[in-house]
């Protein structure tokens, strides 16, 4: 499996990486067209780029790119399995091999959406303008497992599914921005706020905000001023949180897919 | 590992599967000896593929066991074991190059040299993908895998299924071939004619349940036609129907066909005395066998020769 897997792996981060390098050729050209190259105008307001804020924004397209790779188990299950259980492998082997590749996956396209932003900042020559916080690694463990409580729980909700399992995939983004929206509105009244924040807590997007304040400047990544920590204590919390999230979500995964006939 | 004389490289006891309400396989008990062809034949939803399933961990028993060369089923046994699917189970994003790959990766016996052989024998392109193939190149490529890791036991569902004539005598070459060489082999196929050339034994099921196993040889020495033609329509042969040697009876026209249990000789002599223009009594081939077995009329005289030649 650990060939197969590694194949469908590299296969995405080959569109992963076509897909960045035609982003970067069409803002390069829009920005030459408006002779913004080089330089970025930002009138006479302190400009920042929080590191944390690009860690932010790598874990929200990480997420994007796990989501297929989190229903590995459900598309074998569209009629691969004589193939994947006659093999000389349990199938907790077997799924422990897809996950170690998958990991080895979701950190690679963590560490490409970096690089084009590297490459952005160069382009426009705006490293001057990068911060880094003095949270910023611990923000940096937030993000980097933000991804794998994501793929878990994709793969918890698919493992026992075949063909049907692309569809509930594209169910869970729906379901996790609008839980996301529900617990984060001030208009909702309790005691259905203060439920929406608890479920919200098995919600791995939730998990990505980030705000942070400086002078006049407000950074609002993937969520506004809500809750900057969801497990409301610091982003070691949350990366902790998201490591039980992860947990459970290869457990869960894991006794369906045992269960699961061909 | 070397198997221990006398043991069955697969005994199946009792196997029952269900689904809701539906019974796929009801008290299967098969055994199969080492080094033998063994076919399993029946009609479309005999249960078949759901006994390959149980057999091979797919599917869950409901109830009963199935144990190799003794012991159950564990992952390791199949670095030894090869199963080649009804459907084709295979990548279809993947090229024939990338499953030779896969295979080697998977499988310590794999054996390049023959893959390749193999590869040659059904004109499979290895730079082309799995989806691009037809569905009888599919069938072959999943094949070509089972064969390259030189199986000890395989179980094959259908394997000629979608290739051409030449393929398919292919295909019986190669299962002649592997268990000469000691592999034990299982296959279900429709094409009887196969599998009568091919197995040594076989088992007949129909709606989940065994009808019929033996040898081959044996079933065709225990199950005669006797065949009569008259100068006129054929008379009725109500009499004969009682006769317990006899299963089905069929009339067409002028022609009479008896499916009689044993040498046939006493059912030959009552027709005989209802002045035919000829009777002679012929071997059953595996088709009347598996008509008459699977033919509601015949299946109490199917049943008993079960109990008299089967396991």
């Amino acid at each position: 499996m650990r060939y197969t897997q590694t194949l469908r792996m590299l296969n995405g981060l080959k569109w992963l990486a076509i897909v960045f390098a035609a982003f970067y050729a069409l803002v390069v050209i829009i920005a030459a067209s408006n002779g913004f190259l080089g330089h970025i105008p930002h009138g006479d307001k302190k400009f920042e780029i929080p590191l944390p804020a690009l860690f932010a924004l790598a874990a929200f397209v990480t997420c994007i790119f796990c989501s297929s790779y989190g229903r590995t188990l459900s598309s074998e299950n569209e009629d691969h399995l004589p193939v994947v259980w006659t093999r000389p492998k349990s199938r907790l082997q077997t799924t422990l091999t897809i996950v170690g590749v998958d990991s080895l996956g979701m950190l690679a396209a963590f560490a490409m959406y970096l690089l084009l932003t590297a490459v952005f900042i160069t382009t426009f020559q705006v490293w001057h303008y990068v911060t880094v916080p003095s949270d910023a690694l611990a923000q940096f463990g937030r993000y980097i497992v933000q991804p794998f409580a994501f793929y878990a729980l994709v793969m918890a909700l698919t493992a026992s599914t075949g063909c049907a399992g692309r569809g509930l995939v594209g169910w869970f983004w729906v379901g996790a921005i609008f839980l996301g929206i529900l617990a984060a509105s001030p208009f909702i009244p309790n005691p259905w706020h203060a439920i929406f924040n608890y479920v919200n807590f098995l919600n791995p997007l939730a998990y990505g905000s980030y705000h942070t304040t400086s002078g006049t400047e407000t950074i609002n990544v993937m969520g506004g001023p809500t809750p900057t920590y969801v497990a409301g204590l610091a982003p070691v919390m949350d990366a902790a949180a998201l490591l039980i999230l992860f947990a459970a979500g290869l457990t869960l995964g894991l006794i369906q897919w045992r269960r699961l006939e061909a | 590992m070397m198997m221990n004389e006398g043991t069955p490289a697969i005994s199946i006891d009792r196997l029952t599967k269900r689904y809701g309400q539906t019974l796929a396989v009801e008290s299967l008990s098969l055994s199969v000896p080492q080094g033998t062809i063994f076919g399993l034949l029946g009609t479309n939803g005999a249960g078949k593929t759901t006994t390959f399933k149980c057999m091979l961990g797919l599917a869950r028993p409901s109830e009963g066991s199935v144990s190799f060369e003794g012991r159950p089923l564990t992952p390791p046994l199949f670095e030894r074991l090869a199963y080649v699917p009804e459907k084709c189970a295979l990548y279809e994003w993947m090229t024939g190059a990338q499953l030779l790959e896969m295979q080697r990766r998977s499988f310590s016996r794999y054996d390049d040299k023959r893959a390749n052989e193999l590869m040659d024998l059904f004109a499979l392109d290895r730079k082309k993908k799995l989806g691009k193939f037809s569905k009888g190149q599919q069938t072959a490529m999943a094949l070509v895998l089972a064969f390259s890791i030189h199986p000890e036991i395989l179980v094959l569902d259908e394997p000629a299924a979608g290739l051409d004539p030449v393929h398919q005598r292919h295909v019986l070459d190669l299962i002649i071939g592997e268990s000469a060489g000691g592999a034990t082999v299982v296959f279900s196929s429709h094409q009887i004619g196969q599998v009568e050339r091919a197995a040594e034994r076989v088992a007949i099921m129909h709606q989940g349940t065994l009808r019929l196993a033996g040898e081959v040889e044996q079933l065709k020495s225990d199950l005669k036609v006797v065949e009569a033609t008259f100068d006129t329509d054929a008379p009725s042969l109500n009499g004969l129907s009682a006769e317990p040697s006899v299963g089905q009876i069929q009339r067409a026209g002028r022609l009479v066909r008896v499916y009689v249990k044993g040498n046939g000789d006493e059912i030959a002599r009552k027709i005989g005395d209802m002045h035919p223009r000829s009777v002679r009594i012929l071997d059953q081939n595996l088709e009347d066998i598996f008509l008459t077995t699977v033919g509601s009329s015949g299946s109490a005289m199917a049943a008993d020769v079960a109990g008299a030649s089967g396991r």
